[in-house]
């Protein structure tokens, strides 16, 4: 690809990203040129940014603008050098006097602000951008198409906004949407608790029970479908637990449990390398995952490959030492492998750390 | 090592050789302890009736035994000792094993002495403690050990894990919330402990304080906005109270919104709702059906006018001044909740060519209505606050003592005519001066 393209391309990500983001797309900027607060008449084009420009409208009489404009001032000193231009236009009234602008400047002043800050007498650019309530803010890219407008700084649109500018320059993957806690969820999450609870008691038949109650109260409810599921693969009934697959894929949340359970039915087929493959690149991006870790010793193990196997169920061990599951993974192995002495003192292991009986 | 081995070989032997004499003369058969043997686990010296094996007897003296000053000395003799870590249980520490497990035997697993493992803490432990109306559900089953560890921990109060990640095993959905969501609430996060009693609490979800003043003991701005606030929001002060909008751990939304602000405004307000003062309107319904909204609730921020915590003035929770008549003398002040976005000049310069689009020519027709000294028109008198189904949010009518007086605004390219029922219709044009 030649530089030219490259940067067409990169162009054209970056445009189509702010485009999801803004709250709302209105078109082109209008050009303008006003007086600066030291009376230096500056151009739209002069301080467009190379990235991105912020065009904020303020005035000292609007309650919260001192706060905004601190914002931008943070954010104009961290990317300033890497695009962002803030321009602040004071609307403050149709005819600034002398003593008004002294006073326009001395809140620029007292609240720090170093970014352009321009005196809109006769309300021209106000009108030209139709604003009609302060503060009001339009993020406008390098080619002055106008890509979010913010009316006043209302609690999510604000957050919405600073997002996007920093968005702009570190750029970070976005993380899953997490179940909203509702009215209804806290009497499903007690009964998933408690499933969890009899779960680790070796009391399958409650467990099972207190999942299927909280399911009934919350279908899309994460936890207690992958206790059922877990329960499935545990009875051997793959069946069910194919079923359990699809109603967990509506689940919102960390699927990182449901990603492993899947894994572990890999392994359950027999399918060791595909379990290798997914399980040392899931490792990759979840480093401190015991379980993962425990998997992966299970598959080398059944592979025949004791050093790699015995390294990954000692990392599992040193990230985890209270999970029953790991020594009985461990305990497999060595089965297969004939050591069957020190297999039945994981197992013993692994019982007590799941509190049954020996 | 080896010299447990010893022991152990002793016992056995010993036992094998002497077993039917034993039965004849061992303290078990004799009448005084028969009745020790009767529980369902026996220690194992005690199983095969080797007493002497912890029991010293005091050479020529019939029935009498050396004193055991340290039964855990004794205990470690057959039983591996203890890898102690940092923090050691009491009884553990004094060398008291048996505090907790009878020497003997008991009915219940590990010898303990009592059949609820709760009870057995309790014994020592403030029974207060876990007696509250609320109890969580671990201590509620008497299982101490699924938190506790018996004997020796590397965490304080002998914590099986070390802060949060103790409650995550069972709170799994907590421990992902905290992960993922953009906004945490630090408190939470830190110690769960922070907020919530782990044994027992007289209070909903097993908080230290009643939710408010737990939320209070940090939040102390807002307990004087609340304790400040002409009108109240009944919300702060009934059913979850914080909690009602407030998710305490973790949100997807600023200041740990349960929902975006409107949707959860209008959670509630989706009826018609009396309270003591008014009626209120059901908003779900009304946004639903007049579509031109009002800068705020198009950002979906109700809070931009109105006091959530409870509102400065007395009138519907507003933060701010606003005149609640269709008439009132202009002063500035008695529209500072408008003047907080809008320009105050917008009612005070009588000519403009562009503080708004409502002038006839240059005659600002906001200045004209407003700004009068007797029965100058409220914002209300032109303009529904929320949302109407014009545009600028103008009213269709508006209620003038009994009767809903027409407005009857209409737009036109260059400005618009009004055929209401306060004047005769009258017609405004920007771009010429309009003399009539």
């Amino acid at each position: 690809m030649n530089p030219t393209k490259f940067i067409i391309f990169i162009s054209v990500l970056f445009l189509s990203r702010m485009q999801l983001t803004g709250q709302e797309s209105a078109g082109n900027a209008h050009d303008f040129s006003l007086k600066d607060i030291h009376g230096k008449v500056v151009s739209l084009d002069q301080m467009l940014g190379k990235k991105l420009t912020v065009l904020v409208f303020w005035s000292t009489w609007e309650k919260d603008s001192g706060k905004f404009l601190s914002k931008f001032e943070s954010d104009f000193r961290k990317y300033s050098d890497k695009g962002l231009s803030v321009i602040g236009v004071c609307s403050e009234e149709q005819n600034i006097t002398d003593s008004k602008l002294q006073e326009i400047r001395d809140f620029v002043s007292v609240n720090k602000l170093s970014f352009y800050n321009l005196i809109d007498n006769n309300l021209q650019v106000f009108r030209l951008y139709d604003v009609e309530a302060l503060p009001t803010t339009f993020l406008i890219d390098r080619y002055k198409k106008i890509l979010f407008v913010l009316r006043g700084a209302p609690l999510v649109g604000t957050d919405r906004l600073f997002r996007t500018i920093s968005a702009a320059f570190e750029p970070e993957e976005k993380k899953p949407e997490i179940r909203q806690i509702t009215s209804e969820s806290p009497e499903a999450l007690r009964y998933s608790n408690f499933a969890e609870l009899e779960f680790k008691r070796g009391k399958i038949d409650a467990a099972q029970k207190y999942a299927v109650q909280a399911i009934k109260l919350d279908s899309t409810f994460t936890q207690p479908l992958l206790l059922l599921a877990r329960l499935s693969l545990e009875e051997k009934n793959y069946t069910e637990l194919e079923n359990n697959f699809r109603k967990l894929k509506k689940c919102p949340g960390d699927s990182n449990q449901v990603i492993l359970l899947r894994y572990e039915y890999l392994i359950v087929q027999k399918k060791y390398n595909e379990a290798i493959e997914k399980l040392n690149s899931f490792i990759s991006k979840n480093k401190n995952d015991s379980f993962s870790h425990a998997l992966l010793g299970y598959a080398f193990g059944m592979e025949k490959n004791t050093g790699l196997s015995e390294q990954e169920f000692s990392i599992a061990a040193k990230l985890d030492s209270t999970d029953y599951r790991i020594p009985k993974l461990k305990a497999e192995v060595y089965n297969f492998n004939g050591k069957s002495k020190e297999a039945n003192e994981l197992l013993r292991r692994s019982r007590q750390l799941r509190k049954i009986a020996p | 090592m080896k010299y447990r081995f010893l022991v152990l070989l002793l016992v056995v032997f010993n036992h094998g050789y002497f077993a039917q004499d034993k039965e004849q003369t061992s303290c078990m058969s004799a009448k005084c302890h028969a009745s020790m043997a009767d529980v369902k686990y026996l220690h194992g010296p005690f199983a095969v009736k080797e007493c002497n094996a912890c029991h010293v007897p005091i050479k020529d003296q019939k029935h009498k035994f050396e004193e055991i000053k340290k039964p855990s000395d004794l205990c470690m003799n057959c039983h591996e000792p203890l890898q102690m870590k940092k923090v050691v249980h009491g009884p553990l520490k004094t060398g008291s094993c048996t505090a907790c497990h009878s020497p003997h035997g008991s009915n219940q697993q590990f010898m303990l002495k009592k059949s609820q493992l709760s009870e057995m803490c309790m014994s020592c432990h403030k029974k207060e403690m876990f007696d509250r109306k609320n109890v969580h559900p671990p201590v509620m089953d008497g299982d101490c050990t699924v938190c506790h560890e018996p004997h020796s921990s590397d965490n304080e109060k002998l914590l099986v894990k070390a802060g949060n990640s103790l409650c995550y095993t069972c709170h799994t959905d907590f421990e992902s919330g905290f992960a993922n969501s953009k906004f945490i609430h630090k408190p939470a996060s830190e110690k769960c402990t922070n907020c919530h009693d782990v044994h027992s609490s007289d209070f909903e979800s097993m908080t230290l304080k009643e939710t408010k003043e737990l939320c209070y003991k940090c939040h102390a701005q807002i307990k004087q906005t609340v304790a400040d606030a002409a009108s109240k929001h009944s919300a702060v002060d009934e059913g979850k109270k914080c909690a009602n909008c407030h998710s305490p751990h973790f949100s997807d939304v600023p200041k740990l919104l349960k929902k975006e602000p409107l949707d959860l405004c209008v959670s509630c307000h989706n009826d018609q709702l009396t309270t003591r003062n008014a009626s209120l309107t059901n908003f779900s319904l009304l946004l639903q059906n007049n579509k031109d909204w009002h800068g705020p609730i198009q950002e979906k921020d109700c809070s931009g006018c109105h006091g959530v915590h409870g509102g400065k003035t007395d009138f519907r929770l507003l933060n701010k001044s606003y005149p609640n008549e269709f008439y009132t003398s202009y002063a500035k002040q008695k529209y500072e909740l408008c003047f907080g976005c809008h320009q105050p000049t917008l009612a005070q310069d009588s000519i403009t060519a562009t503080l708004t689009n409502f002038r006839d020519g240059d005659k600002n027709l906001h200045f004209l209505h407003v700004n009068k000294r007797v029965k100058g028109r409220t914002c209300r008198a032109c303009h529904e606050t929320h949302a109407s189904k014009r545009e600028k949010h103008i009213r269709e009518a508006v209620p003038f003592g009994k009767w809903q007086l027409p407005v009857n605004f209409e737009k036109n390219k260059d400005g618009g005519k009004c055929t209401p029922g306060c004047h005769a219709p009258k017609e405004y044009k920007r771009t010429l001066p309009h003399l009539d």
